[in-house]
């Protein structure tokens, strides 16, 4: 803790009391009488006037300003600042989301176009200003005092950068749920942005309530007179007075302070509508050479081909920059395809929006709508679908209790746990009877153990529902325990399909082999020469392949600890419980060795490889080769 | 003011490429990694917003531009083209280069003040905790006094007759004679000017520090001793996209948002008082009729804030880590 010291609370004493002094004083002399002021001066203390003040400064008419009374300017400067933020909030809104939600061309130009009011504000172009507004006739009226100053991109700006922190996977949510530009906008944007809305509200309720200089050029006519501008009046008035009306200076002054307390009203929530009826509850996802290409000329995805049959869980597995998630992106629809087809349920779905392509997506931060419980999360694809009522809380209802999520209904995302909420996006996803499910690595976001436990809940799920789908992960024992296929992508291109067993045994490539297993295979440079294979000088097997430098490929696993074979200086040992992995150099390359036993180790092994169980890599590409064992027993001594 | 339109556009790319971008509204870093593709719509969304920019923002600036090189008459009978002799001429007056020089000094000043003690006090009102909330009651409960009331108020505590102020100088023997003496309207508009301003360099500043993560302040409590140099090398690095943002803040209050405290205590008679190129702008133009002169001070105006814009952002912002 830090000390405070007795000199911090000075300071900040002498801060509040310069800050509020003056303002209070204000208050108090309003209580005064003019003359009393004039001849006491400003007081901390009440006076004796009361609020005789306000009442004459609030009605009557014939004093400093005229014919206009404090109320009437009380009202005016209501309007104006209502009438400002309103305007704002609407007009920036709309701005921004165009902005930020689309693309289309002119969009840069607009952009800088709007956003250079920021550099220049009103002040500097009264004059002209002032004519334009008498040219179109708009001097005293609320028109002329309030849309001029519109013309601003403040509010574009902070709304952009709202819009701009909205996640992204919300938009696409929403568009897998069938809503366009206008729905995601009225449902979506609009109730997420109420929190934005009510800042900017007051910010700019109090803009406009506080303008001094444009109401004095647009205004003559009294009627249109705001406070701001009546304190002009009042200084106008005082020119040349003996005792000046300082207490009804004040009273003007604490009105003009009245502190602004609105709020803005909620706009309506939803809009129903959808055609759409068919639907097919399973169907197989076949893509054909398909490729993406950035603009720029980044390859993201190249030449992929893939057959997906009905009901099968296919996932796709590879390091991060491998394009699995594009891919996944391109079949959902919110990428849109370079090269190739995609086809979904033996329709070609490249050209169809997200919502037309009878998918469903689990996003990796779920993605879910925080406005809505998670009734209305889930409802809400079915609802754009024009589905009736009965049926979406019969999907609801069965969702929810297949989850688990049936007392959790009426909550919002916010409410729940993490694994609560992966649940919900499952249910959003499973409500839709969709034709495949799309899943972005949905479990990256939870914790070791829920992982567990969720990725049984997920393929039973699946099995259960015998819904075709595709499932992005980089972590290869989420891919080898759900898949029924995996499919291993490496820069954009696939390494290798099949069964997580089939890929495990025979990987295709030294990526495979060492992107899948753990621990990873042990790659080492090795030779055949005179029929023989060597590692580092040592015969491993009698092989009739071509000679030359090949690729060896040894599983931790296949190997153990013999009283003769390769030698290996034991590095360190990892202790796993049920066995323990000895990491070791032979020669100098790395090797790692599982080991059930705990005896004690020597600083240096022997290590008895099996001929049956090496993997043999092209030392150049990297693809795997056959081996032509010859002799197994005789070289496994 | 953290997110420049600047950086949308990568630096990397070809003109060609960045041309081609530009027309078709592809941009290398778009705002969304998916975007509605639709050509009409955008365009409804943005008309009202851009309606009211064309009318009431680039039609005035044009007209400022024109009307400038224009001498018109003062009853209203036509305008003769004078080419840039307004400019010369407001180039050319001393007592527009005075008004430059002093918008310039009060500026800094009234920045470099606003800006010290909202720091101060938001520095101390994060640290105490008893009465911690009273006292951010009292210093945010003035935030949105509106500058014509700011200006009223002083003008009361600066009158000749009343004002606790001159008395106060009084007491000191100096005779403080504000509206009529140039150097005591000016400490008058500065002292008033900074009053108004600093609530809200407070509360930006002090959620600027309450935002700075507990874990780094623990640490910067184990890795240094001294409170100032914490400050020094924690606090104030980490405040410095809230500082840049209250400076450009305070550099446009100072400049344009002042202008109803100068009206207030100047009250229409400029006769030996200090003020902005604002507040000349509106007088030479509404109070002098001189349009096509007043114009060219919009303009040179205009120029000179637009500069001011571009080198905050190019001079400054880089200097400045977002965390």
């Amino acid at each position: 803790m830090q000390k405070i010291k007795p000199f911090d609370h000075l300071i900040l004493i002498l801060g509040s009391l310069f800050l509020c002094a003056p303002v209070l004083m204000a208050l108090m002399s309003s209580t005064h009488t003019a003359v009393d002021i004039h001849s006491n001066g400003l007081s901390l203390l009440p006076g004796g006037n009361g609020t005789q003040t306000y009442t004459k400064v609030l009605t009557h008419k014939g004093g400093f300003t005229g014919d206009v009374t404090g109320l009437l300017m009380l009202r005016n400067s209501l309007i104006m600042g209502l009438g400002f933020a309103v305007g704002k909030i609407v007009l920036s809104m709309m701005a921004a989301y165009a902005l930020v939600y689309f693309r289309f061309r002119f969009a840069t130009l607009l952009f800088w176009a709007i956003f250079a009011t920021l550099l220049l504000p009103l002040e500097v172009r009264i004059m002209p200003s002032y004519q334009v507004m008498s040219e179109l006739h708009l001097l005293n009226t609320y028109t002329g005092l309030i849309v001029p100053l519109l013309a601003s991109a403040t509010g574009t700006f902070f709304f952009r950068q709202f819009f701009r922190s909205v996640p992204d996977e919300l938009l696409e949510a929403a568009r897998i749920d069938g809503a366009g530009p206008v729905k995601f906008f009225i449902d979506v944007l609009v109730p997420l942005s109420k929190t934005m809305m009510a800042a900017i509200f007051i910010i700019m309720f109090i803009y406009g309530w506080n303008q001094y200089l444009w109401p004095l050029l647009m205004t003559t006519d009294e009627s249109f007179y705001t406070l701001m501008r009546g304190i002009k009046s009042i200084l106008q008035v005082w020119v040349g007075s003996q005792i000046p009306d300082y207490n009804e200076a004040f009273a003007l002054a604490v009105l003009a302070m009245i502190p602004p307390g609105c709020r803005g009203g909620d706009l309506p929530a939803h809009v129903h509508q959808g055609p759409d009826g068919k639907r097919q509850i399973m169907a197989e996802l076949t893509l054909r050479s398909v490729g993406k290409t950035y603009t720029g000329g980044v390859d993201a995805v190249s030449d992929v081909t893939i057959d997906i049959k009905d009901g099968e869980f296919i996932v796709l597995v590879g390091p991060s920059g491998c394009g699995k998630t594009t891919l996944l992106r391109m079949v959902a629809g919110l990428e849109t395809v370079t090269r190739g087809d995609v086809h979904i349920g033996g329709r070609r779905v490249n050209d169809l929006d997200p919502a037309e392509r009878d998918i469903a997506m689990v996003f990796q931060n779920y993605a879910l709508y925080p406005h809505m419980s998670v009734r209305d999360n889930m409802a809400y694809g079915l609802k754009n679908r024009g589905e009736g009522k009965a049926v979406i809380e019969e999907r609801v209802a069965e969702a929810a209790r297949m989850l688990e999520l049936g007392q959790y209904l009426d909550r919002k995302p916010r409410a729940l746990s993490g694994g609560q909420r992966q649940r919900v996006a499952m249910g959003r996803a499973i409500v839709r009877q969709p034709a495949a499910f799309l899943f972005d690595e949905p479990l990256s976001n939870l914790d070791a153990k829920l992982r567990v436990s969720m990725r049984m809940e997920i393929r039973k799920l699946q099995q259960r529902l015998g819904t075709t789908s595709l499932y992005v992960t980089h972590d290869q024992l989420e891919a080898m325990t759900l898949a029924d296929r995996l499919v291993v992508l490496n820069g954009g291109r696939v390494e290798q399909i099949g069964a997580p067993l089939e890929v495990y045994r025979k990987p295709a490539s030294t990526f495979v082999a060492s992107f899948i297993g753990a621990p990873a295979m042990s790659l080492l440079d090795a030779r055949i020469e005179g029929g023989r294979l060597l590692l580092e000088g040592h015969a491993l097997a009698t092989l009739g392949n071509t000679p030359g430098p090949v690729t060896l490929g040894l599983r931790a696993e296949d190997l153990r600890i013999a009283a003769i074979g390769l030698p290996m200086r034991v590095e360190y040992v990892e202790e796993l419980g049920a066995q323990r992995v000895i990491h070791g150099m032979v020669g100098d390359q790395a090797l790692a060795v599982t080991d059930a036993h705990d005896a004690p180790l020597g600083p240096e092994v022997r290590i008895a490889v099996d001929p049956s169980k090496l993997h043999l890599f092209d030392a150049r590409t990297g693809r795997r080769m056959d081996k032509r064992l010859q002799q197994v027993s005789e070289a496994a001594q | 003011m953290t997110d420049t339109p600047l950086n949308m556009v990568e630096a990397d790319q070809t003109l060609v490429t960045r041309l081609r971008a530009w027309w078709s509204g592809e941009t290398a870093n778009p705002a969304k990694r998916v975007q509605f593709d639709r050509p009409l719509t955008p365009w409804l969304f943005l008309l009202p917003q851009l309606a009211v920019v064309v009318i009431f923002f680039y039609w005035p600036s044009l007209q400022a531009v024109t009307s400038s090189f224009y001498l018109e008459d003062p009853f209203g009978f036509g305008a003769t083209f004078v080419g840039l002799e307004n400019y010369t001429d407001a180039l050319n007056s001393s007592e527009y280069l005075g008004t430059a020089a002093f918008t310039a000094f009060f500026c800094v000043v009234v920045t470099t003040l606003a800006l010290s003690i909202g720091l101060l006090l938001a520095v101390k009102g994060d640290k105490v905790i008893r009465g911690a909330e009273g006292y951010k009651t009292l210093l945010i409960s003035v935030y949105a006094i509106a500058p014509p009331v700011a200006g009223l108020i002083g003008m009361m505590f600066f009158d000749m007759h009343m004002g606790p102020l001159t008395e106060l100088a009084a007491w000191f023997g100096y005779d403080l004679k504000v509206g009529i003496n140039y150097w005591d309207t000016a400490t008058a508009l500065i002292v008033i000017a900074v009053w108004k301003q600093i609530p809200y360099n407070f509360i930006f500043f002090l959620s600027g520090l309450q935002s700075v993560p507990v874990s780094v302040r623990e640490a910067a409590l184990i890795d240094a001793q001294s409170g100032w140099r914490r400050f020094w090398d924690i606090t104030l690095p980490l405040l410095a996209p809230t500082a840049f943002f209250l400076l450009v803040i305070n550099i446009t209050y100072t400049m344009f948002d002042t202008f109803p405290i100068i009206d207030v205590i100047v009250k229409d008679k400029p006769a030996n008082n200090p003020m902005t190129l604002v507040y000349k702008v509106y007088l030479d133009g509404f109070k002098g009729n001189d349009i096509g002169g007043s114009s060219a001070q919009s303009v040179i105006l205009m120029g000179v804030v637009a500069l001011l814009t571009v080198l905050q952002f190019r001079f400054l912002e880089r200097r400045v880590h977002y965390g």
